[in-house]
């Protein structure tokens, strides 16, 4: 669902400051067929704007965002910056990492420094630049710490200050927020919005790399949705709300809970199979094997006791689902996703809600629960099936590995598949369809019959 | 969805930089090498004739004082300078074999080879290769030395570097690439930096291993040398030839007193101030070593640092080197690679082909088959006293490691004794056991084993100690909560949770062994030479008579065997308990 997609904000001659053209990203197979990470994307980030790219873990926007930023080059597709093309990192342009990636063997102003002095900048000058920036962000007086002194959200700091010390025309933000606690997060985005409109910061725009849906909401002037498996540009939404921007303001609201419904739309169950095919339908792939996400048993009995209890009685909203339950988006729409794919539940814009055979499940004792699940994964993951009839049809009922994981890599990434394999594993042992050894890497069936 | 649960990844810290676990590198590579190796030194050496015949040897009889003080500090200083060699030589290959393929496909087998070589062997090859190429034979002597212990540290450092290389964090990597560091840059503010922790790390242990080399280089009585070097090795060596207790007692005193300046001047302080370069605090954070302290404090010394660190940054911010460019993905790499690993298999298998036929004829030339059986049963008999070794040393140090490695306050300090233990050169102690042999008319065996256990129990200690320091405490304390006592208590809670640690410990130990015998199994006192039935004696007899071809023969046979053991016993095992004990789900 690609659509070609320079938005203009009333800037129609100006030459955007980057812009993808077709990107594609393929990743590299023995078979014939490469899959496809991201598939033809296009994007251009404006003069004075803060651009978010929203989508689930997987989908290839941090990908994507290497790309932009020069350290990968695309197997297809151009990026221009301000129209002209170009490979290899940018002197203009500077990322901050999930991770932070501080030097620990580096003090804070050293670390600051360490991007100028790459550059041309010496002497008196440098000393400056690192005071002035270190200041801006609010870590006077930390020059001479250690990374490892300092909190999750100060180190974060400091990556940010050794972005801006290089007074990037671009500042490329890679989950930013997402390995720091609420609180945290929450006081560096107001931090930064504040900055960013009091217009003290040296940058042009922002490229916001996020999966938490508030957060875009929150920070960016435009969303650009991403879907998943392989990524490509869904929806973008333009955001007209003026900076601070309340989050219980009804219009918030509203906007989040439309991104919701946008993102559960065609409910894409992980599949990379399906990019061989169409880019439009989601059929299955001719094996009909599909990827599965690392959800557990556990986690999708505690969502489905958490949505028949009282107050949602079998139909919950997710925006809401998610901060009750205390789940990122990264973890509620992969469990969502595989109560649907296992028929126990659905999602329908922006809702959830129980099935017939969802609620059998809750109601019904642990031994009928097994036989429900047994029952549902069977009919409904084709990889249970194929290692069941495997396992069948052989005399000593067991079966190795090795063989479903190779089936599974000929349509996803071996650790994709890897990771479905673990999933399964969990999925059958809880329902008793076969065990796993892991000594032996083979799948066995507990003898109890001999049919 | 994070993970919850702590994985518990089983990776001996202390011993992670004294192995490698490169045996991918595969059987056939390492042979190859180890052939190519053995012929090339005979093409070299089976020309050259030793006409000195051992009688002729000149043995020093300063026992001075004053030449024992100057011993000392020659040792010391060799040391100084094979470490200072070393760092280079292990840097640069390690930094070139993440850079190059070919590099890498030369250096992972190399490190396997260097496992098992016995590096008093190597010695006198170096030393024949030196005095064919320099006419002054103390000079030689010396260069000879110093190589062999620079070999014997820096294939240990350069495993350290290289692996730790491997796991430069990825995000670090890119925030360079970002940042755009060139080449040149990237390695003085990345790439060194990240790995200096585990250079340091290493750099203690392996000089561990290294004054065992230096002392005996310094004081081997071996065709090609016509004297000896000045040093605690020679000295010891010549009071024992003279038959002067006093002085052999002044020689083991002395060695004492250089491994503790060594610890508390170099390595401790070097270990402290290294943490600075972990991304992690470690927990057991002790204060300072003194002269850390005392350095930080000395002016001298800050001014000397400070300059230094200033030349250093300078040197390190030059922009030499290409502006990074992006990772390709491109599609054309794939069809190029298969084309390359095709040449590369080509190349490797004809060389593996040739160098396999070459090696057949020469075997088949220049030795009998009673030689090779001679070798062969002197062989299995230092391989079984290898492994009653290791077998009496587990039962002697397990329980004792298991007991103090629970008491932490203690443990740190019998650690810290462990490691004098395993750095303690035992061939400074062997003219004590071959005059107990030679006076009380005992059978030497016995006193070859005690031997070679002195020199071993280090590593079997120090590993057990070091799986009690990593135990999680939460488990022995289940296991007390639920009363688990006796047998039980060891047999399920103590022993698979010391077990990966232990195994790493006894496979360096057999690695050491083999070395060690060369000295052990013949052992001198008094100009009478104890000797046992061993592939060590043998060795040492070729070397002494200037056998070259003998020396070949029994130094080949021995890396066969200790590489063999590797891949066949320790490697094995040291997989199957990493993967049964590993608490963590990522199996298939």
């Amino acid at each position: 669902m690609s659509r070609s997609l320079p938005v203009s904000l009333g800037l129609t001659d100006t030459v955007p400051l980057l812009e993808s053209r077709h990107i594609g990203q393929a990743y590299q197979k023995e078979s014939s067929v490469d899959l496809l990470v991201l598939d033809d994307v296009n994007l251009s980030i404006q003069e004075n704007e803060i651009v978010g790219l929203l989508g689930r873990s997987g989908s290839g926007k941090s990908t994507l965002l290497r790309i932009l930023a020069g350290l990968v080059t695309p197997t297809s597709g151009q990026v221009l910056w301000k129209g002209k093309p170009f490979t290899g990192p940018l002197a203009d342009v500077a990322m901050v990492f999930q991770s932070f990636a501080l030097f620990p063997w580096m003090t804070v102003d050293e670390n600051v420094g360490l991007g100028l002095e790459a550059g041309t900048l010496r002497g008196v000058e440098l000393e400056q630049r690192v005071e002035e920036t270190i200041e801006l962000v609010g870590l006077g007086g930390y020059e001479n710490a250690w990374p490892k002194e300092l909190s999750n959200g100060m180190q974060q700091r400091v990556g940010l200050a050794r972005a801006l010390a290089i007074k990037p025309s671009l500042l490329l933000m890679d989950e930013p927020f997402s390995a720091l606690d609420v609180l945290t997060a929450e006081n560096l985005r107001t931090d930064l919005i504040e900055l960013w409109s009091d217009k003290r910061l040296p940058i042009q725009s922002i490229l916001l790399v996020t999966h938490n849906i508030e957060e875009a909401v929150l920070m960016c002037d435009r969303i650009v949705i991403f879907s998943s498996n392989p990524g490509r540009v869904a929806h973008v939404l333009e955001v007209p709300f003026a900076h601070p921007r309340n989050r219980e303001n009804p219009e918030f609201r509203q906007l989040v809970d439309h991104i919701y419904a946008l993102m559960t739309q065609r409910a894409p169950i992980v599949s990379e199979a399906d990019l061989a095919v169409s880019p439009k339908i989601s059929t299955p792939s001719t094996s009909g094997l599909s990827a599965l996400p690392p959800v557990s048993i556990t986690m999708m009995i505690g969502m489905m006791e958490a949505l028949t209890a009282s107050p949602l009685n079998g139909r919950a909203d997710l925006p809401m689902l998610a901060e009750k339950l205390q789940l990122e988006l990264d973890d509620l729409f992969p469990l969502g996703e595989s109560l649907e794919l296992l028929g126990l539940a659905e999602l329908e814009d922006g809702d959830i809600f129980l099935t017939h055979e969802g609620l059998h499940f809750v109601l019904s004792d642990l031994e009928e629960r097994k036989a429900i699940m047994g029952h549902a994964l069977i009919h409904n993951v084709p990889l249970v099936k194929m290692i069941q009839s495997a396992l069948d049809e052989k005399a000593n009922h067991s079966a190795s590995a090795s063989r479903f994981r190779k089936s599974l890599e000929v349509c996803m990434s071996p650790d994709y598949a890897k990771q479905t394999l673990q999933t399964v594993i969990g999925w059958a042992r809880f329902a008793e369809l076969f065990d796993f050894d892991e000594e032996t890497s083979r799948f066995y069936l507990e003898d109890d019959d001999d049919s | 969805m994070k993970r919850e649960r702590p994985d518990f990844t089983i990776k001996p810290p202390f011993f992670s930089a004294l192995r490698g676990d490169n045996a991918r590198g595969g059987i056939g590579l390492v042979l190859l090498i180890c052939l190519t190796g053995f012929l090339a030194a005979m093409g070299v050496f089976s020309g050259t004739v030793i006409a000195q015949s051992p009688s002729l040897y000149k043995t020093p009889d300063d026992l001075s004082s004053l030449n024992l003080l100057a011993s000392t500090f020659c040792t010391a200083a060799r040391m100084g300078a094979a470490l200072c060699c070393a760092i280079v030589v292990a840097l640069a290959s390690a930094v070139a074999a993440t850079k190059n393929q070919y590099a890498r496909l030369l250096l992972e087998p190399t490190l396997e080879v260097c496992q098992s070589v016995p590096v008093l062997g190597l010695f006198f090859f170096i030393l024949l290769a030196f005095q064919a190429s320099m006419a002054h034979h103390g000079l030689s002597l010396e260069m000879a030395t110093v190589m062999t212990a620079t070999v014997c540290v820096a294939w240990r450092l350069a495993g350290a570097v290289y692996r730790a290389l491997r796991y430069l964090p990825a995000d670090l990597d890119e925030a360079a690439l970002s940042l755009r560091l060139t080449s040149w840059q990237r390695l003085w503010s990345l790439e060194l930096p990240y790995v200096l922790p585990a250079l340091v790390s290493s750099l203690r242990v392996s000089s561990a291993a290294t004054w065992l080399v230096i002392t005996f280089c310094e004081g081997a009585r071996i065709a090609p040398s016509h004297g000896m070097l000045t040093g605690l090795g020679a000295f010891a060596s010549a009071a024992a030839f003279h038959g002067n207790i006093w002085e052999a007692v002044c020689a083991v005193l002395a060695m004492g007193l250089v491994l503790l300046a060594y610890d508390h001047i170099l390595f401790r302080p070097a270990t402290a101030w290294a943490q600075r370069f972990e991304s992690v605090p470690i927990p057991e954070n002790i204060s300072d070593p003194f002269f850390l302290r005392w350095y930080r404090r000395s002016s001298i010394i800050n001014l000397l640092t400070s300059s230094l660190r200033k030349v250093l940054r300078q040197l390190g911010r030059l922009p030499i080197g290409a502006k990074p460019s992006s990772v390709s993905g491109g599609k054309s790499r794939l069809e190029s690679n298969v084309r390359r690993g095709l040449v590369k298999g080509i190349f490797f298998w004809s060389v593996c082909v040739v160098g396999a036929a070459l090696a057949l004829l020469f075997c088949l030339q220049t030795y009998s088959v009673a030689q090779y059986q001679d070798v062969l049963l002197r062989g299995l008999a230092t391989t079984a006293r290898t492994l009653i070794i290791l077998i009496v040393s587990s039962l002697i140090w397990v329980p004792i490691g298991v007991y103090v490695g629970q008491r932490r306050s203690i443990a740190y300090k019998v650690a810290r004794f462990a490691y004098y233990a395993m750095a303690f050169p035992a061939n400074l102690l062997f003219p004590f056991f071959a005059l107990a042999t030679v006076s009380h008319h005992e059978p030497s065996d016995i006193w070859v084993i005690v031997g070679l256990l002195i020199s071993v129990q280090g590593f079997i200690l120090v590993s057990v100690i070091d799986g009690m320091k990593y135990f999680p405490p939460t488990l022995l304390e289940v296991g007390r909560n639920f009363h688990v006592r006796g047998v039980l208590l060891w047999r399920k809670v103590l022993a698979p949770g010391i077990l990966p640690y232990y195994v790493v410990g006894l496979s360096t130990a057999s690695a050491t062994i083999w070395n060690v015998t060369i000295v052990a199994e013949s052992m001198e006192w008094g100009g009478q030479t104890t000797q046992v039935y061993g592939l060590g004696a043998y060795i040492a007899q070729a070397m002494r008579t200037g056998s070259v071809h003998q020396v070949a023969l029994g130094c080949v046979c021995m890396t066969i065997m200790a590489m063999m053991s590797n891949l066949l016993i320790w490697h094995p095992t040291m997989r199957y308990v990493q993967r049964t004990l590993k608490i963590s789900d990522k199996a298939l």
